[in-house]
């Protein structure tokens, strides 16, 4: 058996050096990557803006601005200053990931071209002014400057799901309409950060009107803003809940119907909407009540688990030789047969007891 | 075909349960082997569940990486069982009847590795619980559950069935002077067989009632495999053909993969006298229609999207045939279809290892191909700045290591408590087609009994 301790001890090297892949603990980078450098100038803007592409993957944690996480704030002047003074220390974290702090390795998805980007976009984080992202200009051309004025115009009052017309009136210094000029209309939305969401755009008449027919989902009180250039106007309507649901709460096909109510199995909760057109809880409904062809599929699983409770049946009918006395022989169909049936019965009740297991919702 | 000798009986009994008697040192090493990558496993396992999933590669843009693919490939694996055991055992071909057991094991042992890999997939494991408590009808996942625990069920039982008569025979033959733990074991095993007619009806009749319900649960597991990614809006996935191109490679896999297997153990065990040339000529035939089905599935599926060209499935099909993903699908394509193609009709190189060797290039461009299935779907970006990427760690790496020698291992143990062969249905297709020497000879069934 002496060979057989090779393996052994290959296994327990290979243990030993996964266990030092684990423990990098030290704030100092080890090679390979003790001292390497940026091949990037900090400043490089073409660097920077290909970082910002990979940083992308980073604002999951780390936030847009850097700063989602306090022990590690790319915001902050000092973070930056240490990034400047030590490149190496962070370009092996970012390579070798930190894995008890949530750090991933990115040495296998990214080159280490992208690597040192993103950190040349990590460092200019510190140095751009702090501006929310909204008040920035839209990306694309630099707004030429528009003497004048824009009027945006709505009714103060709406229904959710119904039309809404906003109007936007643009005129010039001397007060005359604008023609042919495209405004752009946008809703102030609440997605993970607050910005303002483009809706549509119209091109204005010869009285300087452009018209937007917007239907608003949500109610409450939702801000619009239209833009032309560097003209912008906003307003607020008051938008009622809906008369109905917004959404559908039964979809699919309308089967025949056995009865004549569809059955809906799940918790009370499941049959409407929620306050404010949330969505009801989980439930199952039966189109076609009783005739739905998803109640075939209890009968499949029934019938199947029942064939192999019947195959052992048949196995179980050999009799016990007579030359064997000391020990039962049919033990083992008994025992599967008993197996069968209880797992049989127990993937039954999941799939029967499916829709009525969130009792917590009832 | 299998020229029978004096002593026919004898011979098959010691070639069969001969491994069960002696074992060598090379076995245990390799058991030792398989164990300590195993172990290793374990170990990153331990290392996964401890950080989290941020150890793999996934993220939750490509959230689903090596484990599925593995998922999918060993439930492909598993329909080696199926396809050459029940189909065969249906359609009576006799030819069967020396592999019908390593098939058998195949499916038990992959569909238990294979049940596995979702669950190592989960970040919190401890909530598979969830799916048996709160499990909605209308999840696929749901339906995965139930169908795979049925399969796998159906297999096990499909398996012992026709273990019953050997048990009988390892009663008999290994159990004298033995421990009364192995003859407790075997006896109960052997539940009373004598091989009596009305026991030989009632196996026959149990045999034909699992084949028979066995076939059709193999061709739901996949199809609900399948219907995990088909019933998702991604391109590529979003395709009416998943349930069928899952089923055909998963036979396609399964032949392969019991192809293998059929080789190492007739030079293992020696068993080239009942597993012979011919074997692996019909099983290569079929090999090859099921490579021209799949390779006629894949361009249906490829001609359809990319006659169309929606935005999405644009970006996939760059990104399958000239974008990073290109290198494996064509490796792909190469190894698991030009190849092997080639090797099984390519007459001059000898039988056997051109065989095997077509059958080890499909298997790992299958396993290619579920990578390619999996992951290229999840890089396409629900939203423009939203990429995608994903990059094995050493952490998966090491699981499905792990998978893979446990499914060896499952099957090397196996291997040294079941005869690998099916010994009284190898006697009982010997005897049906040369019925003209029964002189020689007491039949096989009444000898295996206690008279």
């Amino acid at each position: 058996m002496k060979a057989g301790l090779v393996p052994f001890f290959v296994f327990l090297l290979a243990l030993a050096s996964a266990g030092v892949v684990l423990a990098q603990e030290s704030e100092e980078a080890p090679p390979p990557y003790s001292g390497i450098e940026n091949p990037f100038p900090w400043e490089d803007e073409a660097a920077r803006e290909a970082g910002q592409r990979v940083y992308q993957q980073c604002t999951g944690c780390h936030g847009v601005a850097g700063d989602s996480l306090k022990e590690f704030d790319f915001s902050t002047e000092e973070y930056a200053q240490d990034l400047e003074e030590n490149p190496d220390y962070y370009f092996w974290i970012l390579s070798e990931g930190r894995l008890d702090k949530g750090m991933p390795p990115y040495k296998s998805s990214l080159s280490e071209e992208e690597r040192w980007q993103s950190l040349t976009y990590i460092w200019s984080l510190s140095k751009v002014p702090e501006t929310p992202p909204e008040d920035k200009p839209p990306v694309g051309e630099p707004p030429a400057e528009v003497k004048g004025n824009i009027l945006l115009v709505m009714p103060q009052e709406a229904r959710a799901g119904q039309q809404l017309s906003l109007s936007a009136t643009v005129r010039d210094e001397q007060d005359q309409p604008v023609r042919d000029a495209e405004v752009t209309f946008f809703i102030e939305a609440d997605f993970f950060a607050q910005d303002l969401m483009e809706i549509g755009t119209a091109v204005t008449d010869e009285e300087g009107a452009a018209i937007l027919e917007y239907v608003p989902r949500r109610s409450g009180e939702l801000v619009f803003v239209t833009r032309l250039q560097n003209l912008e106007s906003r307003g607020t309507v008051h938008v009622l809940e809906p008369g109905h649901p917004l959404y559908e709460t039964e979809v699919g096909i309308h089967f025949p119907q056995l009865n004549n109510e569809e059955i809906i199995l799940g918790p009370e909760s499941a049959r409407e909407l929620g306050p404010m057109g949330q969505a009801p809880t989980s439930g199952l409904r039966l189109s076609g009540g009783g005739l739905n062809f998803f109640l075939l599929l209890p009968l499949l699983v029934f019938a199947i688990w029942f064939a192999y409770f019947k195959v052992i049946r048949v196995i179980s009918g050999i009799p016990i030789p007579s030359e064997i006395r000391d020990i039962d022989t049919r033990l083992v169909p008994y025992f599967v047969m008993a197996a069968v049936v209880t797992l049989g019965l127990l993937l039954l009740a999941m799939l029967v007891t499916g829709p009525f297991s969130h009792f917590h919702l009832m | 075909m299998i020229q029978r000798k004096p002593g026919y009986i004898e011979r098959l009994e010691s070639t069969a349960l001969g491994p069960l008697n002696t074992t060598g040192r090379n076995y245990y090493l390799f058991i030792l082997l398989l164990s300590a990558v195993l172990m290793w496993g374990v170990y990153a396992y331990f290392v996964q569940v401890y950080y989290g999933l941020v150890s793999t590669g996934m993220r939750d843009m490509v959230f689903w990486g090596l484990y599925i693919a593995n998922f999918v490939f060993f439930l492909g694996i598993a329909m080696a069982g199926t396809v050459i055991s029940a189909v065969l055992r249906v359609t009576r071909a006799g030819w069967r009847t020396p592999i019908t057991r390593m098939a058998e094991i195949v499916t038990v042992s992959a569909l238990m590795v294979g049940a596995l890999m979702p669950i190592v997939d989960l970040g919190r494991p401890d909530r598979v619980w969830h799916i048996i408590a709160y499990g909605r009808f209308q999840s696929a996942i749901m339906w995965d559950v139930i169908v795979i625990t049925t399969y796998l069920a159906g297999s096990l039982i499909y398996l012992y069935l026709p273990l019953i008569p050997d048990f009988a025979l390892m009663r008999d033959r290994l159990s004298r002077g033995a421990s009364t733990l192995k003859r407790t074991v075997y006896t109960l095993l052997a539940i009373g067989w004598r091989g009596t007619a009305d026991q030989h009806h009632r196996l026959e009749k149990a045999i034909s009632i699992t084949s028979i319900a066995i076939i059709p649960m193999a061709a739901l597991t996949h199809t609900v495999a399948s219907f995990i990614f088909s019933w998702m809006l991604r391109p590529g996935w979003d395709s009416t053909i998943y349930g069928i191109y899952f089923i055909i490679g998963a036979i396609f896999s399964g032949i392969a993969s019991i192809l293998i297997v059929m080789a190492v153990f007739r030079k293992l065990f020696h068993l080239e006298e009942y597993i012979t040339e011919k074997h692996f000529r019909y099983l290569s035939y079929l090999l090859l229609s099921m490579m021209l089905i799949y390779l006629y599935l894949i361009m249906t599926e490829y001609l359809t999207i990319g006659y169309k060209l929606e935005g999405e499935e644009k970006h996939l099909l760059e990104l399958l045939f000239i974008g990073k993903n290109a290198p494996w699908f064509w490796l792909f394509f190469i190894s698991g279809m030009l190849v092997p193609g080639f090797l099984i009709l390519f007459p001059r190189l000898p039988l056997v290892p051109r065989i095997v060797v077509a059958s080890v290039l499909v298997n790992f461009a299958m396993w290619l191909t579920r990578f390619t299935i999996v992951v290229p779907t999840l890089q396409v970006p629900l939203m423009p700045a939203a990429v995608g990427t994903y990059s094995a760690t050493w952490v998966e790496w090491s699981i499905t290591a792990a998978g893979f020698a446990g499914f060896m291992l499952i099957f090397a143990v196996a291997a040294k408590l079941v005869p690998i062969v099916s010994v009284w249905e190898i006697a009982e297709e010997n005897k049906e087609h040369e019925p003209e020497m029964p002189e020689t000879r007491t039949g096989f069934m009444e000898r295996s009994s206690l008279r």
